[in-house]
């Protein structure tokens, strides 16, 4: 015997919370194949069911939201030490990679442009002849210019390259030190690392130098797959 | 650090291990764990809170109070089941300090746009229609319609798909509790849902991860 609305609406509940013994889902689904005004009501829950789900209308956390957890963590935590020294060396990445990200191209332009506005040779006439010298002759005096001008465009990166490394070299100093006060301060037992120039230049590149996480060899359990209505 | 994940949500034994190392005192670790949950956390607590500055603040103790109590964390549980127990309850103090807050459903002062005879039709497939934005409002509307126990249950279960067990250690109830909010819930839903006069709801399909802002 088939089961009737009344019935299938007291079933219902048990049936959307996945709680209804098989024979009587069996029952519940042939009611629903002949029944299009309860099939229509299971559908509604189901499409319920399936926007709660998916649906994300709420805002999103912004990306700095974890770190002003960490930040607001008590000082007698043991996080809040190595989160502040966190802090601080997010905050030094950041300022190496722009410098970098800055530097080669002003470097570059600094070449480029002092070769452009090099001064040219001003004798040259209209007829490309200078004091009786032919325009081949001119021409190879040309190039001489823009090899010196290069020449000294390069001399001059030179001088700002080594500015620079001085300037590495005092940060690097620096950087050494707040390492070592920090970890003082949070009465660390283990010794600070020991920073170098080159520690600093790789800063921005170590996430791509990690090696990769092989993933576990076992594959994962397959879920028990639930309809939800 | 880098989380293996399915759908953004880190394997049981990747997190057992950051939580190990967040325990020893790890930042990275307790980063990682808060960048994991932050969304799922947040998308439940501002469901229930309704309110942008409180859904945030409420997040933030709500992860404040775990690393407090990290050390206490029982294993057997999930970390994300304890994160929205202690959510649940820093919720509910944040509804009982606003004014409005009355615990009561007022299912009357809803808005419904009963169509009559007319206005009956077949509702497209695609999930960004106007007819499906129209319902997704009002489901919407239903649910948080609801009083925050009930709207914590229908979130856990269909959001989370927690079972009634564990939905009942999220809110501190037991699961029959649980199971009765659920189905009064269910009620209320159809009693607004019935007067939409849908012809065929299984027309209606909403898309994963539409953002209907």
């Amino acid at each position: 015997m088939l089961m009737t609305c009344r019935h299938v609406a007291q079933l219902r509940d048990v049936y959307l919370d996945g709680e209804l013994s098989a024979s009587l889902t069996a029952e519940v689904h042939a009611h629903l194949l002949q029944c299009p005004e309860c099939q229509n009501q299971f559908e509604m829950f189901r499409a319920c069911g399936e926007l709660i789900a998916k649906d994300h209308p709420e805002l999103e956390l912004d990306s700095g939201f974890a770190g002003r957890v960490l930040a607001s963590l008590p000082r007698t935590s043991p996080l809040s030490a190595s989160a502040r020294l966190r802090t601080r060396r997010d905050a030094r990445r950041r300022f190496w990679r722009l410098l970098i990200s800055s530097s080669v191209p002003a470097a570059a332009a600094v070449l480029f442009f002092s070769v452009l506005i090099w001064p040219t040779n001003e004798a040259t006439g209209p007829s490309g002849l200078v004091r009786g010298v032919s325009v081949e002759a001119t021409e190879a005096t040309g190039v001489h210019q823009v090899a010196k001008s290069t020449l000294n465009a390069v001399a001059e990166t030179q001088r700002a390259t080594r500015s620079l490394k001085q300037i590495v070299k005092i940060s690097v100093d620096d950087a050494r030190r707040d390492v070592s006060e920090e970890a003082q301060k949070a009465g660390a037992q283990v010794q600070p690392p020991k920073i170098t120039f080159t520690d600093l230049l790789l800063a921005p590149f170590r996430d791509l130098l990690q090696p990769v996480e092989t993933p576990p060899a076992t594959p994962p359990k397959p879920q028990e797959e639930v309809v939800r209505f | 650090m880098r989380e293996d994940a399915a759908n953004g949500r880190l394997t049981p034994l990747r997190e057992r291990r950051l939580i190990e190392e967040a325990q020893r005192g790890c930042a990275e670790s307790a980063h990682a764990l808060i960048v994991a949950h932050q969304d799922r956390l947040n998308a439940f607590i501002w469901r229930i809170v309704r309110n942008n500055h409180d859904a945030e603040e409420v997040c933030q103790d709500t992860f404040l109070r775990a690393f407090k109590a990290l050390d206490s964390f029982d294993f057997s549980y999930r970390f994300s089941t304890w994160l929205f127990t202690i959510g649940y309850r820093l919720c509910l103090n944040a509804l009982r300090k606003r004014k409005d807050y009355s615990g009561d459903v007022d299912f009357t002062s809803m808005q419904t746009d009963g169509r009559g005879e007319a206005g009956r039709g077949v509702l497209e497939e695609v999930a960004n229609s106007d007819e499906a934005k129209r319902l997704k409002a009002i489901i919407w509307d239903s649910v948080d319609q609801l009083t925050p126990s009930q709207r914590a249950t229908v979130l856990l279960f269909y959001k989370e798909s927690l079972s009634c067990r564990e939905i009942g250690e999220v809110l501190g109830m037991p699961a029959a509790t649980v199971k009765s909010h659920l189905h009064r819930a269910r009620g209320r839903l159809k009693e607004v849902l019935e007067k939409q006069w849908v012809e065929d709801w299984s027309l209606v399909r909403f898309a994963e991860a539409g953002r209907s802002a």
